[in-house]
């Protein structure tokens, strides 16, 4: 069967192709539109996963929508009502955003695609998490924890699945935690009052946690409280995301931790007010993280099975998911590669084919790599017109000229194959460099990705070389597969892994197996045998504000404005060439 | 390749479709065990509303005398 998965009109819209059951492409629709996060009907994702495949929209068997937008119609009617007098401010906006769009999604899959509507077909938010993790995982049998800001009406979902050999598989949600109670929207509104984007920042509270301590853990537990059923709830006076469309918190969060920071003030976690920051940062993560290991520790006891798979927005804090690991007996923890709501494209097209359809069970490919691939005569033609040094190069010679570079300091943009499905890269679109100068660190925040001096950057390390640098819990290696989890970095490397080291010694690293991404465990390998340890430091291959680069020629512009030192697009190699640079900025000046 | 419709097809499609979208959600609602059937004339109201707007983006000719109604 040929099964389209869509995500949209939320936050980090997504299309996903699968062919007999098996992911043939995925990608966000942010990485061909440039638009970060973008959110609007995947149109650019859908057409491309079609043209990948050769299809015509004639051709799908059938059309899967993430969500049910009349069930997520109910819970906005039904939150203004009960909000008013105080939302009948939003209640327009409200109501022009669903009934003006949304709530039509049916029609408008079938207006774009030409696809019937019989066709079109609607899963549950959460189901469409827990079968992203659950379906492309190598597990037969596991539980699954789903946790996000809101779907339909579910924030929170427990429950189990099982893979039957040549049979269909089962997921079976035993619980729900309902909206305005939410992990997610909780961590959000920190988000909002440190400054930063919900949605977008919720991983810089997490990096800027660990320079504080959790001071305000008492007052936050009783924000976030406990239930006597197993679960959790909000003081629903302390936040407001249930009231208005755009405020996350309320004035009584405002006097508890104080006026929220401006964002455009830089935070300095050396100065008091900084410290205060960081300080409310890490009270809200040790709670979050309190609260979901207690959930994850309920639930292995009531399955009794050893493998999690957790799927959500919330599963991208890594912190968060590597104490779920160290401290719930679950002994493997699965987080897919995209676990947010671009992931359900791909979770809901398995969901159709698995479980609507009843088709048997096939394993997934264990990688992230679905996206567009890399097309190097593009790059040449591009560093050709601009005059800059392009070389086609042997396999052996390039890992040698880049071993060399990285060791002396230089920045690589490295692009290889498909681009990855998901928020990270994990090595087909990265930026690589020196692991051990902690002055990298500060040059590629300040100069290349423009971001917080706060923020740290991660480690990649072949999978059998994890354990000699990092302090891994049984079952770590998995989770670092995507970098899904952080972990303490081995005293004794701190200081020769300094750029990748963050101030609690800790570091999100990506355990890299040869078959995933076969050159860069390559590079890593020569790495290795040159300067004495096979890691390097490994971030997205963007500028701040931008979706991960795609194409050669988004490759070649971050290359340009980025001030990287060489571009490498498969056997292609670009040099940065400075007199130029240096000169071209002195005639713009 | 997509083949690319008109704006006034698309909408045309969408409205179209409202119908199966708007008795779907009457259906949960009669359904519903919380004793939400008040909602439903209100929610009828809105689609309504919804579908008219729709119709009003997609036909510019019908626009001025839609949105004067508001």
């Amino acid at each position: 069967m040929k099964i389209l998965g869509i995500s949209a009109f939320y936050h980090d819209a997504a299309a996903a192709l699968t062919i007999d059951g098996l992911p043939v492409a995925a990608v966000q629709e942010e990485r061909l539109s440039r638009s970060k996060n973008d959110p609007a009907f995947p149109l650019r994702a859908i057409t491309w996963c079609l043209d990948h495949a050769a299809l015509e929209p004639e051709d799908l068997d059938a059309v899967i929508f993430y969500e049910r937008p009349a069930l997520k119609f109910d819970r906005v009617l039904m939150t203004l009502l009960r909000g008013f007098p105080q939302s009948w401010r939003i209640f327009p906006q409200a109501m022009k955003n669903m009934v003006g769009e949304k709530l039509w999604v049916r029609g408008i899959i079938s207006a774009q695609l030409g696809v019937p509507a019989k066709r079109i077909h609607f899963t549950d938010h959460h189901l469409s998490h827990a079968a992203a993790a659950f379906l492309t995982a190598p597990t037969q049998q596991a539980a699954i924890l789903t946790a996000d800001g809101v779907g339909e009406w579910a924030t929170l979902t427990v429950g189990q699945a099982r893979k039957r050999s040549g049979g269909p598989a089962e997921i079976s949600l035993l619980r729900e935690v309902h909206f305005p109670h939410s992990l997610g929207l909780f961590y959000s509104a920190f988000t909002a009052w440190l400054g930063f984007p919900v949605n977008e920042g919720e991983y810089k509270v997490m990096g800027l946690a660990a320079y504080g301590t959790p001071r305000f853990a008492g007052e936050v537990r009783h924000m976030l409280h406990r239930t006597r059923d197993g679960a959790f709830a909000l003081d629903l006076g302390y936040f407001d995301h249930h009231r208005a469309a755009d405020a996350a918190y309320s004035h009584r969060f405002v006097e508890l931790f104080g006026p929220p920071r401006d964002r455009f003030e830089p935070i300095d976690p050396t100065t008091p007010q900084g410290r205060h920051y960081a300080d409310v940062a890490a009270s809200a993560q040790c709670v979050l993280e309190e609260v979901i290991v207690d959930i994850a520790t309920a639930l292995r006891r009531e399955t009794g099975l050893s493998d999690l798979c957790l799927g959500g927005g919330v599963a991208l804090n890594g912190v968060a998911n590597a104490r779920i690991l160290r401290a719930s007996s679950f002994e493997r923890l699965f987080v897919p590669p995209a676990p947010g709501d671009a992931g359900c494209a791909l979770g809901a097209a398995l969901w159709a084919d698995r479980i609507l359809f009843g088709q048997p069970h096939r394993d997934c490919p264990d990688h992230p790599f679905w996206g567009p691939a890399v097309v190097p005569t593009d790059l040449a033609r591009l560093a050709a017109e601009d005059g800059l040094s392009c070389e086609r190069v042997g396999e052996a010679e390039l890992m040698d000229r880049l071993v060399d570079a990285i060791g002396r300091g230089a920045i690589v943009g490295w692009m290889e194959g498909a681009a990855e499905f998901g928020p990270r890269a994990l090595g087909h679109r990265s930026i690589l460099a020196d692991p051990g100068d902690a002055a990298m660190r500060d040059r590629i925040n300040r100069d290349i990705k423009f971001r917080e001096s706060f923020r740290p950057f991660a480690p990649v390390v072949p999978a059998d070389h994890a354990e000699t640098f990092f302090e891994l819990p049984p079952g770590g290696a998995r989770l670092g597969r995507f970098m899904s989890g952080v972990f303490p970095v081995r005293p004794e490397w701190r200081d020769r892994l300094r750029a990748v080291t963050h101030v609690d010694g800790t570091a999100r690293v990506q355990m890299l197996e040869a078959a995933m991404a076969p050159r860069l465990h390559a590079l890593l390998m020569a790495y290795g045998r040159r300067h004495g340890l096979p890691v390097l430091l490994n971030t997205s291959f963007n500028l701040a504000g931008d979706p991960i680069v795609t194409s050669a020629a988004e490759g070649y512009s971050t290359f340009r404005r980025a001030g990287l030192d060489l571009l490498v697009a498969e056997d292609l190699i670009v040099r940065r060439d400075p007199a130029r640079q240096d000169h071209s900025l002195e005639a713009m000046a | 390749m997509i083949r690319h419709r008109g704006r006034l097809r698309r909408h045309l499609i969408i409205v179209g479709s409202a119908s199966g979208t708007i008795v779907d959600l009457v259906r949960g609602l009669w359904r519903s065990t919380g004793g939400r059937r008040w909602m439903i004339p209100l929610v009828v109201f809105l689609c309504s509303v919804g579908v008219i707007l729709t119709l009003a983006a997609g036909v510019e000719a019908l626009a001025p005398f839609i949105y004067s109604i508001f």
